[in-house]
């Protein structure tokens, strides 16, 4: 009974974990330094594809067998590599746009990707590639585990990894923000032509941001792959990439502890929308000929998604958090200042 | 020779079909400065609109007969008005209060209304591909008249001949259908001239049979370009003949002083959404319904792409620039398909926006804008 | 380099240096040389270029033709942060403050030419980079208190009064450690006694800092009683240079500069 909850609830919570250290290596691209990306899921995809094509396809072409652990540990750092060099590579030229043209370009950069994963038979077209269970096959074989422990087992060890990931990302990330380096690039997001009179190099801090997000996503995205055991192109598709954008905004560009919250808030709105009764039914349109056409709540997900970024947009546009982070002080601060508004003017 | 004027015309229909969407996109972005993603989902609802014209007023099934111009026009007139005033509607709801927000937020609340008519549409009509209904009888053109009593087996065909037939649709109106009784350069075959006869025989307008050259246009495609040259000309004459365009050139180039000199900025922006969003309407019928014969809540989110591509090409912002990067691209897509692989077709208009932002992104025949200090 | 050569060397010079805009010629043919611990000024009319010229001395802008060297060093290919680094600040005419930080972290910002720790120290916070965090937070409050806006620290720059967001851009300007201080019209907006106080503030962070400053500025009492030569430019060109007392006789001057001030 317990183990079928947490079977469910379990994989909540390490879907979750990949979606934060997802949406906070973004936050350092588009929060932190204000370049906008829109193909982070590109980034995301070269990691996870990476991390598919060395454990599913190298072993198989190579003759070696079932793929083993160590191959397992190495997809990790080679595709956040990788994933870092694809950034290197799309940063370098882009960069030097001005802000939507950026964003256009990134959104070529990760639909060219889909695309290229579509039509490549290496990497398993539309069909996409199933993954082996590495992390199964080693608790089973060389550790003798019993069936169910290993099940159990694999998913605690994929919920630390997702959450360790997450939270060595965002230790990392306050702690760059908290230096010199974090100030230049908050400068460069605040007024770029200032901040490179203040001795600011902008290509060196656009392309290092770039190269350090990409790198982090290519990380996210190995986990996912080796978690979900398949890659599909579609998962890589641009409404994932919005999706990503969305909660950085949402938590406000550049607080980190904004973007954890926004993400488990857009995460859990359609976990919680499934929960719906089957009877209730919303009119949504009427056709000629046809009459009302009615959808439950949780097929309207995506409807409410794109009125939530449309309102949030209108109505709050920097944010739950603003540029500002959840801290104990801030806490105090603000439960301090509550009845009144403080702030110098 | 012939398989290449083919990719050729046909890339230059594909070239039409963005121009008309890319027009919208360029005006739009040199008036208020602003990429209009949502600008492929007005082509979308557009072609939802000529279908329930179709097939609620006219009654036309989708598999049913074809009710003719009169039918199309009013399809046309409709998805034309009905997608302008949506987009007005978006403008005044979803990007006027973000006027003075900075570009990139402006873009997120295009990003959100696009996404909102993708996810909106799938719910309410369904993700499925629906069949548009024929409304115009397909015909090729240059042709000529054969006498169907004038072949015989065996006689070599110099052109491919074709028997134009007539059947009654469900709906109860005649239904052309067309069958092939040779290829140019082939014998003709007994058996397929039998049936030709038969069919011909049973049509219920009166059949015939036409020689038809290695290289044709379908009148649908002709109506396309028939489409964009009015539309260039109207807008041509709009923008440098009345004092509408003269505002909008103003409000372009500076959108505070024309507001200072007394333009009523806020109609001419209303104005300018309006018309762009009149042709991607009228294009979504053209294109995606009568051209495509498919239409989905998704049909809007490639050709949106490609348009903002061709409009970037250009330079976006210049009319005369996004005709041209639409046929370019339109060409060049046909050509890639063609000779290369049709899976690239897609990342070369990806790869050319990239290009084209990194060498020169003024476009083709865009301005420069430069930053103040 | 020996106190000798730093004493006979401009420390800024510019030759003829030229900037075009499409058809016209924002500045034409810019000379100046500034001289180590000096304190110059540069007047003219609106629109005569004088900001061109700071754009052009910091790199914003590369010039047609002409030549820039800034402590012996030939800035023409150089990007706008090389220049920075080589010991050059300015302020901004419309300010530019990096409005959502506090105004601790504007001054903070400034010393990026001098900052010395690397990007995996900070991630990592070894101590070396802690240790130079301390020393950064203790110099900028030290500029703060300097500036007279250290009670402050923590307020948004946004929300601060005018004349204490141009006080907050010279502090971080000065946490650059320039040697070349622009001051692009720092009196502007303040009454009599501030910008009295702002005189006596530049003279002293001239000596503290051992500066060399070029200021643009419309007030004319407040550029006359502080620097020891002047520049006047009028559409671009230099029509006058010299000591107060001689530009202010200069009939050029009076024409293009005074005359049409005093039509308007």
């Amino acid at each position: 009974m317990f183990w079928d909850h947490f079977q469910f609830w379990g994989e909540h919570l390490l879907l979750v974990g990949i979606w934060v250290s997802l949406a906070l290596s973004l936050n350092l691209i588009n929060g932190s330094t204000g370049l906008f990306s829109l193909g982070h899921q590109g980034f995301f995809g070269v990691g996870a594809y990476t991390a598919a094509m060395l454990v599913a396809v190298l072993p198989e072409k190579m003759g070696w067998g079932a793929p083993g652990i160590g191959l397992f540990l190495l997809s990790f750092p080679l595709a956040m590599l990788t994933a870092a060099l694809f950034g290197l590579l799309v940063g370098v030229p882009c960069l030097r746009m001005r802000g939507d043209y950026l964003a256009i370009a990134t959104l070529g950069f990760g639909e060219i990707f889909r695309i290229f994963a579509i039509n490549s038979e290496t990497m398993g077209q539309s069909r996409g590639l199933s993954v082996p269970n590495v992390v199964r096959a080693f608790f089973l074989d060389t550790l003798k585990m019993e069936r169910d422990d290993a099940r159990h087992l694999e998913l605690i060890f994929y919920i630390a990894l997702s959450w360790g990931l997450s939270l060595l990302i965002f230790v990392c990330m306050r702690n760059l923000m908290r230096s010199a380096h974090g100030r230049a690039i908050m400068a460069i997001r605040e007024d770029e032509t200032a901040a490179e009179l203040l001795g600011v190099n902008l290509t060196r801090y656009k392309v290092l941001v770039f190269v350090l997000g990409a790198g982090m996503a290519g990380l996210s995205g190995a986990v996912y792959a080796h978690y979900l055991r398949y890659v599909v192109p579609e998962q890589f598709a641009l409404m994932q990439g919005v999706i990503f954008v969305v909660i950085v905004v949402m938590g406000g560009m550049g607080s980190f502890s904004g973007t954890v919250i926004a993400t488990i808030i857009i995460y859990f709105i359609p976990v919680l929308l499934s929960f719906s009764p089957d009877s209730v039914r919303v009119p949504v349109f009427f056709e000629p000929g046809r009459g009302l056409v009615y959808r439950s709540p949780k097929e309207l997900w995506q409807v409410i998604f794109s009125l939530l970024l449309i309102g949030m947009i209108l109505l709050r546009p920097q944010g739950i958090m603003g540029s500002r982070e959840v801290t104990f002080g801030w806490m105090r601060k603000r439960a301090e200042s509550a009845p009144g508004k403080g702030g110098v003017t | 020779m012939t398989d290449f004027a083919n990719f050729l015309l046909n890339g230059i229909t594909l070239g039409a079909i963005y121009a008309l969407i890319a027009v919208g996109y360029t005006m739009v972005y040199g008036i208020i400065k602003l990429i209009n993603f949502a600008h492929g989902e007005f082509y979308m609802f557009g072609a939802f609109v000529g279908y329930f014209v179709l097939t609620g007023i006219f009654a036309v099934p989708p598999q049913g007969g074809e009710p003719g111009y009169l039918a199309l026009l009013a399809a046309l007139l409709a998805a034309g008005v009905a997608t302008g005033l949506l987009a007005v509607l978006v403008e005044r709801l979803c990007y006027r209060p973000l006027r003075n927000a900075g570009r990139i937020v402006a873009l997120l609340s295009a990003l959100g209304v696009s996404l909102f008519f993708q996810n909106m549409g799938q719910q309410a009509v369904g993700a499925d591909f629906r069949k548009f209904p024929p409304t115009i009888a397909e015909t090729r053109y240059p042709r000529s008249e054969v006498p169907l009593e004038s072949l015989k087996e065996g006689q070599v065909a110099e052109r491919d001949l074709r028997l134009t037939y007539y059947v009654k649709a469900e709906d109860g109106r005649d239904q052309q259908r067309v069958i092939t009784i040779a290829n140019g350069g082939e014998a003709i075959d007994g058996a397929q001239l039998a049936t030709a006869r038969d069919l011909a025989a049973s049509s219920t307008l009166p059949a015939a049979v036409h020689a038809y050259p290695r290289v044709t246009v379908s009148n649908r495609h002709l109506l396309i370009f028939l489409a964009l040259l009015l539309v260039s000309a109207a807008l041509y004459v709009l923008v440098m003949r009345t004092r509408f365009g003269r505002a909008m050139r103003a409000v372009s180039v500076d959108f505070e002083a024309a507001r200072l000199m007394g333009i009523n900025v806020d109609l001419i922006v209303s104005g300018t959404f309006f018309i762009g969003a009149f042709v991607a309407g009228i294009c979504g019928v053209l294109a995606g319904g009568m051209t495509f014969e498919r239409i989905d809540p998704l049909m809007g989110l490639m050709p949106g792409l490609k348009a903002f591509v061709a409009a970037v090409l250009g330079g976006i912002g210049s009319i005369p620039g996004a005709l041209l990067g639409a046929l370019l691209l339109g060409v060049s897509e046909k050509m890639v398909e063609a000779y290369v692989s049709s899976g690239l077709r897609d990342a070369l208009s990806f790869g050319i926006l990239i290009l084209v932002l990194l060498v020169k992104p003024s476009g083709l025949l865009g301005r420069f804008e430069g930053e103040k200090v | 380099m020996s106190e000798s050569t730093v004493l006979h060397q401009p420390i800024l010079r510019a030759q003829n240096v030229t900037k075009r805009f499409g058809g016209l010629t924002a500045v034409d043919a810019f000379s100046v040389e500034l001289q180590s611990g000096e304190i110059v000024g540069l007047i003219g009319p609106n629109g005569a270029g004088k900001t061109t010229v700071f754009n052009l001395l910091t790199g914003v802008y590369k010039a047609d033709h002409g030549a820039i060297t800034l402590r012996g060093a030939d800035t023409c290919w150089l990007t706008p942060d090389r220049i920075a680094g080589l010991g050059i600040a300015r302020t901004f005419q419309n300010i530019r403050l990096f409005k959502e930080m506090t105004v601790l972290e504007n001054v903070k910002v400034g010393f990026q030419p001098v900052k010395r720790q690397s990007i995996f120290g900070a991630i990592c916070r070894l101590p070396r980079c802690c240790q130079e965090e301390k020393e950064i937070e203790r110099e900028a409050l030290a500029l703060l208190e300097l500036m007279g806006i250290a009670d402050l620290k923590d307020a948004r720059s946004a929300g601060l009064a005018y004349g204490q967001q141009r006080r907050l851009e010279i502090a971080r300007a000065l946490a650059m450690s320039p040697k070349v201080l622009l001051l692009d019209e720092p009196a502007a907006g303040t009454n009599e006694s501030e910008s009295a106080d702002l005189q006596a503030l530049i003279r002293r962070i001239r000596e503290k800092f051992n500066l060399t400053i070029l200021l643009i500025e419309h007030d004319m009492p407040f550029v006359m009683g502080l620097v020891s030569r002047l520049l006047v430019l009028d559409h671009g060109v230099t029509i006058a240079e010299g000591t107060p007392e001689d530009v202010r006789r200069d009939p050029r001057v009076i024409e293009a500069y005074l005359g049409q001030g005093a039509e308007a």
